[in-house]
């Protein structure tokens, strides 16, 4: 499954659902290959019923504003370009003003797959990676 | 919650560049939102957030985020991660 994207413009958007205690939120985020760990706005992840209170642990984020320790939050289940991943570990953060993005779509959630960013058609996709055998089909 | 059910169209046409949260959003191909009722919306991202936190429904059990403005003003995300806390 692939997704459309304009070429032209100058980030990636997704649509990411995050499925909460109380209930789900699709996130607007940006793909962010230059980013390690996928960072959700801390205001909509309260919203949706995660205690940030008590978080799995913290992690220290650089940004325009300086260093910034941000809760890291286990949610049940991420779902983005067509594929989900379980007790997945997100930073909640709110983006700095000027970024027109509920979070950032990082390196983490690509891992052990195959991310592929067609510009001449743009196309996204997030596929399985194929073991030898799948070739033959 | 009341509100009617409006397309994306319709939502963009009514609040023009502005962040706008929705219950029960309709979404097509992609998960691209394509409607849904306007709980909160707001011309800034920070005045957005302080609205949502006021915010609650418990019967509301699926929400959406949509940007109605254009997306490639902004580009810039000044973020990495140094290591945990």
């Amino acid at each position: 499954m692939s997704e459309s994207f304009s070429p032209d413009a100058l980030s990636i958007r997704v649509q990411v659902r995050i499925v909460g205690p109380r209930r789900h939120h699709d996130f607007m985020c940006v793909l962010d290959t230059g980013a390690a760990r996928t960072v959700l706005s801390a205001t909509l992840l309260r919203t949706i019923g995660f205690d940030l209170a008590h978080p799995v642990g913290r992690a220290n984020l650089r940004s325009a504003t300086g260093l910034a320790p941000v809760p890291l939050v286990s949610v049940g289940a991420v779902a983005a370009l067509g594929r989900v991943r379980t007790d997945f570990v997100v930073a909640a953060h709110n983006l700095p003003p000027g970024v027109s993005a509920d979070g950032l779509l990082g390196l983490d959630f690509f891992r052990g797959l195959v991310l592929k960013l067609d510009f001449a058609r743009g196309r996204v996709s997030l596929t399985a990676r194929r073991r030898w055998w799948q070739f033959w089909k | 919650m009341s509100e009617p059910y409006l397309t994306v169209a319709e939502i963009t046409a009514k609040y023009p560049n502005e962040w706008v949260f929705l219950a029960n959003p309709k979404l097509g191909r992609g998960n691209r939102v394509l409607g849904g009722s306007v709980v909160v919306h707001a011309p800034t991202r920070a005045e957005y957030y302080r609205l949502i936190d006021q915010w609650d429904d418990p019967d509301v059990k699926h929400t959406a985020s949509l940007y109605t403005g254009p997306l490639d003003i902004e580009s810039e995300i000044p973020i990495e991660e140094s290591g945990a806390a």
